[in-house]
């Protein structure tokens, strides 16, 4: 055998080893699950996401959500994530059923050779540790969540172009005057929110589903291992301040427990300066093992500001700044809604993204690199997708993936800084999913919708979509001509 | 571009997250250049040493500066060659070849243009070092590369090699070029005349190209958009 010859076969054991390491975690997982029972998953019990300004949850986010009875949590405010509904489901689940909420990973089981978010969500740290007790759970008890989000107020300062008002007030103020748009699918009309009873609660007004977090919260709190606050705008709710508040009065704090907080970063200075204030004494009191905020752009400059109307870029930029330069252990994470309008200036944001993870990498942080780039792809509302464009753009956005890779690092580990592996794939799957448009009538009617709804936006916002996107301008003109 | 210190690159035979738009595993396989300016620091390289501009790793396939052993009077000759290994007898055996140029050491001249190129159909190497060239006929066929990665400044630099049998460079590389064809002498000096401007003309069939001048602390830029980047050894990746 050639010195050559001997170093790949050390290469390849090496690789295979890691492949094993993982694939046998993932295996070993699902056979615990399935000796329990085929639809057996872990993140019913330690997973909820809690809309409580519409008092709907759900545990994983493929199934829809449900409403939580009020009269339930008067009795038992963990009936907020421990609903009567949820404990069905678990109970089938115990009884080796599949419920037919979670046909997301059915599907996936059924029809290939990956495993399912099921086993994923029951690989994760917050969740395999408690397998043996869920196991021997009686289906009717209650159980604290380890990896919650919550979003206490639909509050939004912003009314982002995808968005809508069950997340935002002033997407409700809008609706309220202007009504629904007029595409085929009346996007954002809100009869549906009635007839669905997704009408979300005003902030002003009394929310039992608060309070009943609230009474439920120093119960839970110890037991977290995640927490992520999401909205509307949390800075604009008194809730959000309430947690961080709980956090600095606790003697003995959870220092466990990973914090996230989602912010548009557009809210007034003071708020923005009183959140610096708060991160610090948490960080400098090793109140929380990591401290994240989830900020959302998804493009550059005045483009950015065009998908997400209400946002300031420059002032959101030097915000990010701030807060990084006054919170040396903060991570950051952009989470990005890529959509059509990202397309033609998102180099952009992955150099200025690149930029930040060079300024603020440090090794007092968790991860060296102190800002992350996620960029998910928006699915809804459909006129507004990357498959809606022409197919001359597909290459701009590989050529924005190569970018990725040109700025990673070969291998993710605490001591680098740059893109990682996942930063990079999600934008690669992005593409792909760009790719696999289909042009049938379903695309036509999505161009159309797309042109009647940024005519309107525009009619409505005062904003001018050519003038924005002189790259588009075309392609704005040719679907206002469509008729259906 | 300094190379020293043991700095080296390698370009993968595959871009792991299939953001390639051609493929060079096979390179070796078919018609090939391998294009660069570089200017080896004869004073620094060890005598009887061969270092690697631009190689692909195992049985090696490349271009090298070589140096000679020191003669009387602490004179060495410098050269700059490639080298190939065939499988013949129907792939029973294997044989190395080599192919070189004596190069006139001038500490003035800027630096040189090389090429190597693969005539698949001609089984043939040439040799080209500014105006000069070589050609090398060979029987057989070249060994199968499609494993190897690309070194630049080496022959390899895995850390289970011997450092011996790493080949680094020492010098300046101010250009390379890798090409899924056999460039004319007129695309060459074309090239070496206007840069990157004509260097990554899609006509040229390139595979990866970069003048050095976009870097990153890990990595050096495919200019031709094919997605084969340069990445920096010596870490844990290597």
């Amino acid at each position: 055998m050639t010195d050559d010859n001997k170093t790949k076969e050390k290469i390849d054991k090496r690789k295979k080893s890691h492949e094993s390491d993982e694939s046998t975690l993932y295996y070993d997982v699902k056979q615990e699950l399935d000796a329990k029972g085929c639809g057996f998953c872990l993140a019913k019990w330690t997973q909820t996401t809690l809309h409580l300004q519409l008092g709907h949850t759900h545990s994983c986010h493929h199934p829809s959500t449900h409403k939580i009875s009020e009269a339930e949590i008067a009795r038992n405010p963990s009936a907020l994530h421990n609903t009567r509904y949820k404990k069905l489901r678990r109970k089938e689940m115990l009884e080796g059923k599949r419920p037919s909420e979670c046909d997301y990973c059915w599907n996936v089981e059924d029809n290939s050779e990956r495993f399912s978010d099921r086993v994923f969500k029951s690989a994760e740290s917050w969740s395999k540790p408690h397998m043996d007790e869920i196991k021997n759970l009686d289906w009717r008890a209650d159980y604290n969540p380890r990896y919650v989000e919550v979003a206490f107020s639909n509050a939004c300062n912003f009314k982002c172009s995808y968005c809508a008002p069950q997340f935002s007030t002033t997407w409700m103020e809008e609706i309220r005057t202007h009504g629904g748009y007029p595409t085929t699918d009346k996007f954002n009309d809100m009869s549906h929110m009635v007839a669905e009873k997704k009408l979300p609660i005003a902030q002003k007004d009394y929310n039992p589903y608060v309070e009943a977090f609230w009474k439920w919260w120093p119960d839970l709190y110890n037991d977290l291992h995640t927490f992520r606050i999401t909205g509307g705008e949390p800075l604009l709710s008194k809730d959000t301040w309430g947690v961080l508040d709980f956090i600095l009065e606790q003697e003995n704090p959870n220092r466990d427990l990973q914090l996230g907080i989602n912010s548009n970063l557009g809210a007034p200075d003071q708020l923005i300066d009183k959140f610096i204030d708060k991160i610090k004494q948490i960080e400098d009191e090793g109140r929380v093992r990591e401290f994240i905020i989830f900020t959302s752009v998804d493009t550059w400059g005045e483009q950015a500001e065009y998908i997400r109307n209400g946002l300031q870029f420059n002032r959101f930029w030097d915000n990010v700044n701030k807060i990084m330069e006054a919170c040396p252990r903060v991570i950051m994470t952009f989470m990005v809604t890529y959509n059509a309008l990202s397309v033609p200036n998102y180099h952009k944001l992955i150099d200025g993204v690149y930029d930040l993870k060079h300024l603020y990498g440090s090794s007092d942080r968790y991860w060296n690199s102190a800002v992350f780039l996620d960029s998910s792809y928006l699915r809804f509302p459909s006129h507004q997708t990357v498959q809606v464009l022409e197919d001359t753009w597909d290459d701009t956005v590989f050529q924005q993936a190569q970018l990725m890779d040109y700025l990673s690092v070969p291998l993710f580990d605490n001591k680098y800084i740059g893109y990682s592996d996942v930063e990079i794939q999600k934008i690669k799957r992005l593409y792909d999913w760009m790719k696999s448009r289909t042009p049938d009538k379903r695309l036509l009617e999505q161009r159309y919708n797309f042109g009647k709804y940024f005519e309107e936006h525009d009619r409505r916002r005062g904003t001018d979509f050519k003038k924005t996107f002189p790259e588009l301008a075309g392609f704005f003109e040719y679907t206002k001509s469509i008729k259906l | 571009m300094k190379f020293e210190n043991g700095l080296c690159y390698f370009i993968k035979n595959k871009n792991k997250y299939g953001l390639e738009r051609t493929s060079i595993d096979y390179i070796t396989s078919n018609d090939f250049t391998f294009l660069v300016k570089c200017k080896p620091d004869w004073e620094q390289m060890k005598p009887e040493s061969s270092s690697g501009i631009v190689a692909k790793n195992g049985m090696h396939i490349g271009l090298f500066a070589k140096k000679s052993p020191l003669y009387d009077g602490g004179k060495y000759s410098s050269f700059i060659g490639i080298t190939f290994w065939v499988e013949v007898d129907n792939g029973e055996d294997k044989d190395i070849k080599a192919l070189s140029w004596d190069i006139e050491v001038d500490k003035d001249q800027q630096s040189y243009s090389i090429s190597m190129s693969h005539l698949i159909e001609e089984k043939t190497i040439i040799l080209r070092v500014g105006e000069k060239e070589k050609h090398i006929v060979y029987d057989g066929q070249l060994v199968d590369y499609s494993n190897a990665w690309i070194w630049v400044g080496a022959a390899c630099d895995f850390s289970e090699y011997p450092e011996e049998h790493k080949h680094k460079y020492v010098g300046d590389i101010d250009f390379v070029g890798i090409y899924k064809k056999v460039l004319s002498d007129r695309t060459i000096s074309q090239i070496i005349k206007n840069g990157l401007k004509d260097a990554i003309n899609p006509k040229h069939k390139p595979g990866s190209v970069t003048d050095f001048s976009n870097q990153t602390p890990y990595k050096v830029k495919d200019e031709s958009g094919m997605g084969h980047n340069l990445t920096i050894s010596g870490y844990d990746w290597t």
